[in-house]
């Protein structure tokens, strides 16, 4: 039991340590900032760990075991910034759904969820985000790929073949 | 390669079989992504759960006990197996991965006005209506929409707490 504890304490450690962070200050690239709570937490609290020594248990790991506690954290820590910009910027889809249940059981039209649902905000957000985040430059109304950009769009395009997936949005 | 090890790597495998089968599934279902994607992530979990079974059985005092052997060898092979899936449906619902492929498509530059994204806003709507139509979470009867199933709606509530503990006021007031 004390793996996957010691993996549920790291990974709640990070995440306090992100929610107090969030309130102080939101960060410009909020991402980023993510990775690097994520990536820092186990690389501060391992040597307080190893220096006090509080349970003897897990410093007597294996190192297949600690790769196994490794694993699990960082997947985890993945499934989180994953989900957290579904946190950040509203998805329309859950969007569509949280108004359709404020309904009840009359329902709703479509003309409604382009009143309260489909809005052009959301996009020029997105577009925001995409040139703080440094995929994209915006000169004389004509929208340019950076660099990183084209890197990251060559690879969901490549990903778009490979899994036979739809051009989506 | 000793019980430990085995277990270690048990995810991992697990992952690249959900990968592949999700691949041959996709291209030789010609596009049923969805049952590709069930099936992708069913095969790896099975194969978590044998190599976790093939090495407990092997040496089975050196695996750990029921949480460390079996709870965090499926939790990790599940939060693997939701990365892909956040991958794979981040190409089919992101409009921000959407623009970036329309830009590459268009050679790494379009006018702002000329993009697709961003002028069909009834397309868009329409796009995701189906989806959730066809995921079974919402129905339409005389022309008005109205919930089929709860679980999206879950999603949303649960988000929509997440965002009320970790966001300042200020931000959860942007869209």
């Amino acid at each position: 039991m004390h793996l996957f504890l010691a993996g549920l304490e790291l990974l709640m450690l990070a995440f306090v340590a992100h929610v107090i962070a969030w309130r102080i200050h939101l960060p410009r690239r909020p991402i980023r900032a993510l990775l690097c709570i994520f990536a820092a937490t186990p690389l501060v609290t391992l040597p307080i760990y190893f220096a006090i020594e509080p349970l003897p248990v897990l410093t007597d790991t294996s190192l297949a075991d600690a790769l196994r506690i490794l694993l699990f954290y960082v997947s985890c820590s993945l499934v989180y910034v994953v989900l957290y910009s579904a946190i950040e910027a509203q998805s329309p889809s859950l969007a569509i759904v949280s108004y359709i249940a404020s309904c009840g059981s009359a329902g709703c039209t479509e003309a409604d969820f382009a009143d309260h649902v489909i809005d052009d905000e959301s996009i020029s957000t997105r577009i925001a985000a995409m040139k703080a985040g440094g995929m994209i430059v915006i000169n004389d109304g004509k929208c340019t790929l950076t660099p990183a950009g084209r890197l990251w769009a060559t690879l969901f395009e490549f990903a778009g073949d490979i899994f036979r997936l739809p051009l989506g949005g | 390669m000793n019980g430990q090890w085995t277990i270690t790597i048990a995810p991992v495998a697990g992952l690249a079989l959900n990968v592949l089968t999700q691949i041959m599934t996709a291209h030789l279902s010609r596009g049923k992504i969805g049952a590709s994607i069930i099936i992708g992530i069913l095969g790896g979990l099975a194969l978590t759960l044998a190599v976790i079974a093939l090495a407990h059985t092997a040496a089975p005092g050196a695996t750990g006990g029921f949480a460390d052997t079996w709870l965090l060898g499926v939790t990790t092979y599940l939060a693997l197996a939701f990365g892909f899936w956040a991958f794979l449906n981040l190409n089919i619902t992101s409009l921000r991965i959407r623009i970036l492929r329309e830009l590459v498509r268009a050679g790494g530059s379009l006018a702002l006005s000329d993009m697709p994204v961003l002028y069909s806003g009834a397309e868009r709507l329409r796009r995701r209506l189906e989806r959730l139509e066809n995921g079974g979470q919402i129905v339409c009867k005389d022309g008005r929409w109205r919930l089929r199933s709860w679980q999206v709606l879950a999603i949303a509530r649960c988000v929509e707490a997440l965002r009320n503990l970790i966001l300042p006021r200020s931000a959860r007031e942007r869209p």
